[in-house]
């Protein structure tokens, strides 16, 4: 090989990058918190007062006697953290009535930051299972404290299976608890339980050995009392101890003796969305800026248009050319974005593809983002600003300082473009579905080979289908309990059980821009797995607005189980007004009131944390006029879903992304269309906040 | 392993008397610059002054030094006193008067620097000045840090590059802030051009040897 060896100074110089980077490497490893066997921050069944780092996504499997459980802990913000567990119990209760599957959901606040030089614990209030069945139910106040570099010392005081063992007279005043009823739908706020009944203290202790290795013991409050009932499990002594490795900074294992007599054992697996596997990714370099001075267009004979230089210029850089104006000394560019996540780096690219291909005489660019065919802002860049700008430190905050946002300018004046790209793409790739717990099975998965195509008859009309061919998986067998609403949603899983060729979806969508700040969408055909028809929409988003306000009318039709182009008997005109809200920090909420597919009356109340690299974790809840019993398992209609950038996951540029729903048990109450494509999810990345955010990579 | 510790006691020493102020830790950095011999580089067999020579635009040579990896890249364009370099896999280095100043493609990118005060101390051979670089941060936000730097004339030695010899001072940079920084080396030919460079480009890349002959 070849380097050119410059040996000592080399090594002084990797000694001086390791003060650099090593404190990096050092803060993944700190000892924040551990995770206990419901998979939440804290001791082994003891919570505790620390949180993790935030944007923290823990995944753990933890098992013994006769309980598996699967739960996933968010750390929403520095202080609150959220966890969704799904539990497994092989022949709960005395009459040993079977398997049963349980849901159930936790809070943790911290109250209150420990003072590491004096002597203030951090506390923390915390509340389990406040949302399901109850069978974990329990509320706590925890504070905990490092008495050393390596001793961590908890205590605390809990409520419910919390104060079960040793407990006293409820200090609040608050002495009846109802009891857990089995067989009950869950699925309520359990507030009349909240800090009820007999309360009981717990403590405990975490012993750093080495530093990845942990010694946990505790003093737990909870009796076990339903456990110890059913004869699964022997509680001799109110006492748990365990080894906790972490053994990578993203994994965690556990072993525990629990009560004297069984033993636990867990797996945690971490994810931060701010541990980004490819830093900023692999994007090729964009083209460098070119100096007005040194562009010659003008002069040269025979060089191709305007149009046809830019537009080529910009395929290079995967953006397709919508429209180009050149009035005065102002380039005004409409440019497709269809590969990268955020639209700050397709402004930039375009921008420095001007810089080359502009007449010498263009001092301002207008640079309109468009997608399905239609404009969503207009990013005002100086050819100047650009040219001094580049490689400097700050540039992205100097650029946007001098940079005017608004709304994109009117299609009159635009020379358009011939599409360059060909009118109809296509792509084929396998696919693989996974149903997290239907209520019987906690994950069922079926895959094979899925065929998309998409043919433009305009920038803003396409035909848009996707059909499917499963290979493996059988998705006749899942449960549906019986419900008296119409089977709306609760059969899913049987739409394309026999298998053979599936088309998933198949319409003709058409985008349009009505008026200033003005978005519409009409959507024609097979919608969805479940249901056809029309759907339309119109949205009002100012660029630089916190607020914005949509109404959705659709007309939908059942499809036939085979999904072929069949239809059933069922149809039903449903629609939503929906305001949506940007909180900043990353928190956008959104309502939405109407009406759902099993003619339901309700709304969908949905809040979200947007991480600014494109991971978004959101809850939601839909309350409608079918009554609880009417709903069935879960009372209402909720869930989580997390969405994860597949450009974070790779490397390279794309706007791809997943979105997985953790914990939707799908039922006919609050069932909404599935419409791809929804306007404000066109809009979104081009406006406010998220233009904002995504600016760092616009000299990406 | 002795030569680690001697590394890392040097590097805390420098930390911890602060922003080059102090003539002790700049003697010792000088003392190790000064060992920093250059071994003869060998020239990749591929890659010989003729393909620099036969290129019809600028060429360097470009390898970062923790991945063993080794390659061309080709000058793509100039802006103002910036020149940059592109590989066919997509990766690029801006070079201002020499000193690497934005990189692309690599991951953990360079996205920016200011650096008044160098380009004088390159020609001087000393002075202190300031150096401002920015990074992307894991929430695509633009993470700029300020370090405080001394160049140092530590030699004049004649290098071997691609077959010529060419006689150069060796200058060495340390930039601090606070306990963390990093340490470039510069070889500077007769006529003021920067013909060979080891320089810190980010902390999960770190170095890349850079020959522009």
């Amino acid at each position: 090989m070849t380097h050119p060896r410059i040996a000592i100074a080399a090594a002084l110089a990797a000694g001086l990058a390791t003060g650099v980077g090593g404190q990096e490497a050092e803060r993944s490893f700190d000892w924040r918190t551990g995770y206990t066997l419901y998979g939440t921050p804290g001791l082994i069944d003891m919570p505790t007062a620390t949180s993790a780092r935030e944007g923290e996504i823990a995944t753990t499997l933890s098992g013994f006697a006769i309980q598996q459980r699967l739960s996933f802990s968010f750390q929403v913000t520095d202080r609150l953290s959220g966890s969704f567990r799904y539990a497994y119990f092989d022949e709960l209760g005395p009459a040993r009535t079977g398997d049963t599957y349980d849901r159930s959901f936790d809070l943790q606040y911290r109250l209150v930051d420990e003072d590491p030089d004096g002597w203030r614990p951090a506390m923390a209030l915390g509340l389990r299972d406040f949302l399901g069945t109850g069978r974990y139910s329990g509320e706590y106040l925890v504070a905990t404290k490092a008495v050393s570099d390596r001793l961590r010392v908890t205590g605390g005081i809990g409520w419910g299976r919390l104060g079960s063992y040793n407990g006293f007279d409820n200090p609040l005043g608050r002495d009846d608890r109802p009891a857990f009823t089995p067989g009950d739908t869950g699925g309520k706020v359990n507030l009349d339980q909240f800090f009820a009944g007999p309360a009981a203290f717990f403590a405990g202790a975490e012993y750093q050995i080495i530093p990845r290795l942990t010694l946990v013991g505790e003093y737990s409050s909870d009796a076990y009392e339903a456990e110890a009932e059913n004869g699964s499990f022997d509680r001799d002594v109110p006492v748990n101890v365990g080894l906790r490795w972490r053994y990578r900074p993203w994994a965690e294992l556990s072993a525990h003796v629990l009560h004297g007599s069984e033993i636990g054992l867990s797996g945690t697996f971490i994810l931060n969305p701010q541990d980004r596997p490819f830093a900023g990714g692999l994007d090729p370099a964009p083209p460098p800026v070119v100096p007005a001075s040194a562009v010659h267009w003008d002069n040269l004979q025979g060089a191709p248009s305007l149009e046809a230089r830019v537009a080529a210029a910009l395929a290079g850089e995967g953006l397709v050319l919508q429209g180009i104006e050149q009035r005065g000394t102002t380039l005004r560019v409409r440019f497709d974005n269809s590969t990268y996540r955020a639209e700050a780096q397709a402004i930039g690219r375009a921008a420095r593809v001007l810089t080359a291909t502009a007449p010498a005489g263009i001092e301002t660019f207008v640079l309109e983002p468009a997608r399905q065919g239609i404009p969503l802002a207009g990013v005002t860049l100086r050819r100047a600003d650009l040219e001094r700008l580049e490689n400097t430190a700050d540039a992205a905050d100097a650029l946007y300082a001098r940079a005017t946002i608004g709304d994109a300018g009117p299609r009159a004046g635009l020379t358009p473009v011939a599409a360059p790209a060909p009118a109809l793409q296509w792509g084929l790739a396998p696919y693989m579905e996974i149903s997290l717990f239907d209520g019987d099975n906690p994950a069922r998965a079926d895959g094979g080979i899925e065929a998309t195509g998409r043919y433009r008859l305009a920038p803003n009309v396409s035909v848009n289908g996707t059909l499917r061919y499963r290979l493996f998986g059988d998705r006749s067998e899942a449960a549906i309990s019986p419900s008296t609403l119409p089977p709306v949603r609760r059969e899913v899983n049987l739409y394309g059980a026999d298998g053979g060729v599936m088309l998933e979806r198949l319409t003709l969508d058409w985008y349009a821009r009505p008026g200033q700040d003005l978005y519409a969408r009409v959507s024609l055909g097979y919608l969805e797995r479940m249901y056809g028809g029309v759907s339309t929409e119109v949205l009002w988003q100012p660029v630089d607005s916190r607020l914005a306000l949509g109404a959705e009318v659709n007309y939908a039709v059942q499809r036939d189980r085979d999904l072929g182009l069949d239809f059933d008997d069922y149809d039903i005109v449903t629609g939503h007004l929906s305001a949506y809200y940007d909180f900043g920090n990353g928190f956008q909420g959104q309502v939405d009131a109407g009406r759902y597919l099993a003619g339901d009356w309700g709304a969908t109340f949905r809040l979200e944390r947007a991480f600014d690299n494109g991971w978004r974790l959101g809850g939601y809840f839909t309350l409608t006029d079918v009554s609880a019993d009417d709903f069935g398992e879960g009372s209402f209609d909720k869930g989580i879903v997390l969405t994860i950038p597949t450009d974070w996951v790779i490397g390279r540029p794309t706007r791809s992304e997943r979105a997985v729903n953790l914990a939707s048990l799908t039922r006919d109450g609050g069932a909404r269309l599935e419409v791809d494509g929804r306007l404000y999810d066109v809009v979104r990345d081009a406006h406010g906040e998220a233009l904002t955010d995504g600016w760092g990579r616009v000299w990406r | 392993m002795a030569l680690r510790w001697t590394i890392l006691g040097l590097a805390l020493a420098l930390g911890a008397c602060g922003p080059l102020n102090s003539d002790a830790p700049m003697a010792v950095a000088r003392d190790s610059f000064l060992q920093a011999r250059q071994a003869a580089a060998a020239p990749p067999p591929d890659i010989t002054r003729a393909t620099f020579e036969a290129s019809p635009v600028p060429l360097i040579l470009v390898a970062p030094v923790q991945s063993e990896e080794v390659f061309l890249m080709e000058w793509v364009g100039r802006n103002g006193a910036t020149e940059t370099y592109r590989d066919a896999a997509g990766r690029s280095l801006s070079l201002r008067d020499g000193v690497l100043v934005a990189s692309r493609g690599f991951g953990d990118d360079l996205m920016g620097a200011d650096t008044p005060g160098l380009r004088g101390a390159l020609a001087r051979g000393t002075g202190q000045f300031g150096r401002a670089q920015s990074w992307l941060g894991p929430l695509d936000e633009i993470r700029t840090e300020r370090f405080s730097c001394e160049m140092l004339t530590l030699e004049s030695t004649t290098i071997a590059l691609f077959g010529q010899q060419i006689a150069t001072r060796q200058l060495g940079e340390v930039c601090l802030r606070g306990e963390a920084g990093f340490a470039n080396n510069y070889w500077v030919a007769t006529g003021g051009d920067v013909v060979q460079s080891r320089q810190w480009l980010s902390p999960a890349i770190g170095y890349v040897d850079i020959q522009a002959p």
